[in-house]
């Protein structure tokens, strides 16, 4: 490798344009994956569209600002990114990754090219200072394999490890290759490489071949890489400070005013140009409430799920929808989260109706954001699609067939129906089709089911909420608090989250559930098998659950890549 | 300490909650519904074999299997497949049966399983990337006594009589290679080439099957009629009717197979799924799942796989 600073290179680009040429005629054509259709076309083709970038349609790309250094799962707090060191740390950082092709044209054969050097350097505005550091690719053809199949990802982690980072790429700096380094033995032959992105800007990477110094051929692939949290749109509703959980207010307790708005967390969003007509709102779990915890579990969590559905094709766009929970040490806060949850509908629902309507819309939740999700549809929110992913949330509410009564649960005092302010058939009617994942075998549910059991109706020292059945209607949940005191639940939603108990199992656990469900499809089975993990999906590597990213494509009707190549 | 009495506690709590169960999902129930493994018992009315099923699905099970490599060594550690026939399906209707996985089933140390629950039949399947099937029995063995003479042999409930399978290194021809080519855009109305090998995302100039999606252009957020048709020329098409085999059938194919979903369709939707063996132009077989989205625009997506050895081996 050896550095040539920019005006001698193209001074020298310039003398060997005016030369007469007596060199080799091969050229070279380099590519990424434009469309993000999971192929690097580069010749003309009837079916398949040629990857070709401009300065509007850039290849996009985000830095590799995270820290996969761990076997499974991620590091935090981003001590040492990995953009910052010359190794690929583990299988999770290849979704860091992206492909670039460089396809020669009239190879010389049978030599071994020490001849011939390859140059990458950037144009780019004066302002915009665009990085990345190149890795040849272990798989020939420049396939996706190595995020798709375990050992595929072993093999260019090895394979990188052995041969190290070609180089970096930046601003006034030209990163120059011999071309014998690859032995490509072929005419026509393509050059696989890999490249993460280690310094936002846009500009073109103009890739050069030379014979010894005379310019031979070049080609531009436009680029614009850029913060992750640039790609996808964030909002919040924040609970308001004067406000606290029902439980502690002796009177009724105030109705909080719930907006939603931007959350930019030092980056705004910037609409890709590739953007389809799909939207995805994606709502998350139970997750810690601290700013630190929460800024962790978004990169953890969100940023990988959009990560893997970015590299299976995805492009409309994805907004996460911060909604307010209470997570403490241990298991505490479930029940209160339940009730943010239930009052945060409305915000999401007002949130939903600013969405353009000739959109494709789709929502999603995990585990307890099934909670928010199955308010709104209460509330009238209507999507395309709604996808329940494991959701702690009652099956009855979408079904209320006594088929799925858990007698153990049914053994409260507590109603089911839903005009008495149980969970049965709590949404009513919607437009959405609604998909549930589940998993029987997520440990999850031991403690769900034990919740609410044993933590149903919520009681600490000096609260407790009871019901009396034979009361009349509105009387009959009441917190009561010190000895003799106490008052009615008159908010249905204080009495879901703090009182009434599911009589079923969580939807996330129920395979069984019709109803308001379309469809369900056991994340326990293969291909997923994901055991008792209840995170499985942004917690293990790549490679184990793409088809999970697929799965969820294909009842969103989102056309997706391959799975093998 | 405490911790560990927590840890009891929650243990002893917890058993107070049935679990969860592993149930069939709905869209494993509707390729099983074309199966015909369980007998659709005719001479009995709906409530009487509702009682039935009801009653056979708590028929004791035992169940001993040993498995082995040519040599007469047992395999040790080996994964195994089993499943039980033991709940009515609610909405009761045929097959009548679901059934519950059981997870991490392992051959011991001298190459057995042994297993006691409960069930009208079990379902038992030894497959392993490295191994081929030699010799013994997989498949379903039934345990109800109205069903068992659907046995192919006696359910092994001698522990000193287990099944055996035997098993050797699998041969090259045995080696399938997996077909996911993504989504593949249908264009309305016109006739795509669809290549098995080596092809992703888009049609071939010169494919193995042909697929037509037919629909109405503009659609209104109603149901709409649509169709699709399967055309394997020189070649032949068969939807699976039983459980996979290892081995395509030889026999049975058709050159096309159409679907079509009318609008008044009491279940219509505008997404299906098929599983189909598939035997190419120059002799290849697959066994392939097929799904066919019809909005908003068409595309299909073919996941299995294929012997490119020209085997009927397709598992």
């Amino acid at each position: 490798m050896r550095i040539v600073k920019p005006p001698i290179l193209l001074l020298l680009l310039a003398i060997s344009a005016l030369l007469p040429s007596q060199s080799l005629a091969v050229t070279i054509q380099a590519a990424a994956d434009i469309n993000g259709d999971g192929l690097i076309q580069i010749s003309q083709s009837r079916y398949t569209p040629v990857d070709i970038s401009s300065e509007d349609t850039p290849f996009l790309f985000w830095l590799n600002s995270d820290q996969d250094d761990l076997e499974l799962y991620e590091n935090w707090p981003h001590t040492s990114p990995d953009l910052s060191n010359e190794t690929i740390g583990s299988l999770r950082d290849l979704e860091d990754f992206a492909r670039l092709h460089i396809l020669f044209n009239d190879l010389p054969t049978g030599e071994d090219h020490t001849n011939l050097w390859l140059g990458f350097h950037w144009q780019a505005g004066t302002k915009s200072h665009p990085g990345i550091r190149l890795w040849q690719a272990a798989e020939p053809d420049g396939g996706r394999r190595y995020l798709l199949n375990e050992q595929q990802g072993e093999a260019q982690l090895a394979f990188s490890k052995q041969h190290s980072a070609l180089g970096i790429v930046k601003a006034q700096q030209t990163l120059t290759l011999r071309l014998s380094q690859f032995k490509l033995r072929h005419n026509k032959t393509m050059l696989p490489l890999l490249f993460e992105a280690t310094n936002a800007g846009r500009g073109q990477l103009i890739i050069s071949l030379y014979e010894n110094e005379t310019f031979l051929s070049s080609s531009i692939v436009h680029m614009e890489l850029r913060p992750v949290k640039t790609f996808y749109d964030r909002k919040a509703v924040s609970w308001p400070e004067n406000v606290t959980f029902p439980y502690q207010y002796k009177g009724q307790p105030p109705t909080p005013e719930l907006e939603w708005g931007p959350e930019t967390l030092g980056h705004d969003f910037v609409k890709p140009w590739y953007e389809d007509d799909n939207i995805l709102v994606w709502l998350h779990g139970w997750i810690p409430h601290d700013d630190e915890n929460y800024r962790r579990t978004l990169v953890f969590s969100f940023e990988t799920m959009f990560k893997r559905l970015w590299h299976q094709g995805y492009r409309g766009r994805v907004i996460h929808f911060h909604w307010p929970t209470r997570k403490v040490r241990g298991a505490f806060g479930l029940l209160s989260s339940e009730y943010l949850g239930l009052k945060s509908a409305e915000a999401l629902v007002d949130f939903a109706s600013t969405l353009p309507v000739n959109k494709r819309l789709h929502i999603t939740c995990h585990s307890l954001g099934g909670v928010i999700l199955a308010e709104s549809l209460r509330l009238g929110l209507d999507f395309d699609t709604a996808i329940f992913q494991v959701s702690a949330v009652p099956a009855e509410a979408f079904d209320s067939r006594p088929e799925l009564i858990v007698p153990e649960l049914a053994n409260t005092p507590t109603p089911r129906e839903s005009e008495r302010w149980g969970w049965a058939d709590h949404i009513g009617e919607s437009n959405t089709r609604i998909y549930n994942f589940f998993n029987p075998q997520d440990l999850t549910w031991v403690g769900w089911n034990l919740a609410q059991k044993e933590a149903k109706p919520y009681w600490k020292p000096g609260r407790k909420y009871k019901y009396y059945g034979e009361q009349a209607i509105g009387e009959q949940a009441r917190l009561k608090y010190w000895w003799w005191f106490s008052r009615p639940v008159k908010d249905k939603h204080e009495a879901l989250a703090f009182l009434m108990n599911s009589k079923t199992q969580a939807l996330g656990a129920e395979a069984r559930v019709g109803g308001l469900v379309h469809q369900s499809f056991d994340l326990a089975q293969r291909p997923h098998s994901y055991g008792t993990d209840h995170v499985a999906m942004w917690r293990w590597n790549p490679q184990k659950v793409m088809p999970y990213f697929n799965l969820i494509l294909d009842v969103l009707n989102v056309p997706y890549n391959s799975l093998s190549r | 300490m405490s911790k560990w009495i927590l840890v009891f506690l929650l243990s002893v709590l917890s058993a107070c909650v049935a679990p969860p169960k592993s149930y069939e999902t709905t869209a494993e129930l509707d390729i099983v519904k074309d199966m015909k493994i369980i007998p659709e018992a005719p001479e009995l009315d709906a409530i009487s074999l509702e009682e039935q099923v009801q009653e056979e699905i708590k028929t004791p099970i035992q169940f001993y299997i040993r498995v082995q490599d040519i040599t007469g060594e047992p395999i040790v550690g080996l994964p195994v497949e089993i499943a039980t026939l033991n709940r009515a399906l609610n909405p009761f209707s045929y097959p009548y049966f679901g059934w519950e996985l059981i997870p991490n089933i392992y051959t011991d140390k001298r190459g057995e399983i042994a297993l006691q629950t409960e069930g009208a039949a079990l379902f038992v399947n030894v497959d392993s990337e490295d191994y081929w099937r030699e010799r013994g029995f997989t498949g379903l063995i039934y345990y109800a006594p109205r069903l068992q003479s659907l046995n192919e042999r006696e359910p092994p409930i001698d522990k000193k009589k287990p099944f055996l399978v035997i098993l050797k290194n699998k041969p090259d021809e045995a080696h399938t290679v997996p077909i996911s080519t993504g989504a593949i855009r249908i264009k309305n109305g016109e006739l795509a080439s669809i290549s098995l090998r080596n092809k992703q995302r888009y049609q071939s100039e010169q494919g193995d099957i042909n697929v037509l999606i037919s629909k109405p252009e503009a659609l209104t957020g109603e149901p709409y009629p649509w169709s699709v048709t399967i055309n394997v020329p020189g070649g032949g098409i068969q939807k699976v009717s039983q459980l996979p085999n290892v081995r395509a059938p030889k026999t049975g194919y058709s050159e096309s197979f159409t679907f079509s979903m009318l609008e008044n369709t009491s279940d219509w939707d505008h997404r299906k799924s098929f599983y189909f063996y598939i035997k190419t132009a120059d002799n290849l077989f697959a066994l392939t799942e097929f799904r066919i989205r019809t909005s908003p625009q068409p595309f299909i997506v073919l996941e299995g796989v294929y012997n490119p050895h020209g085997s009927d081996i397709v598992r």
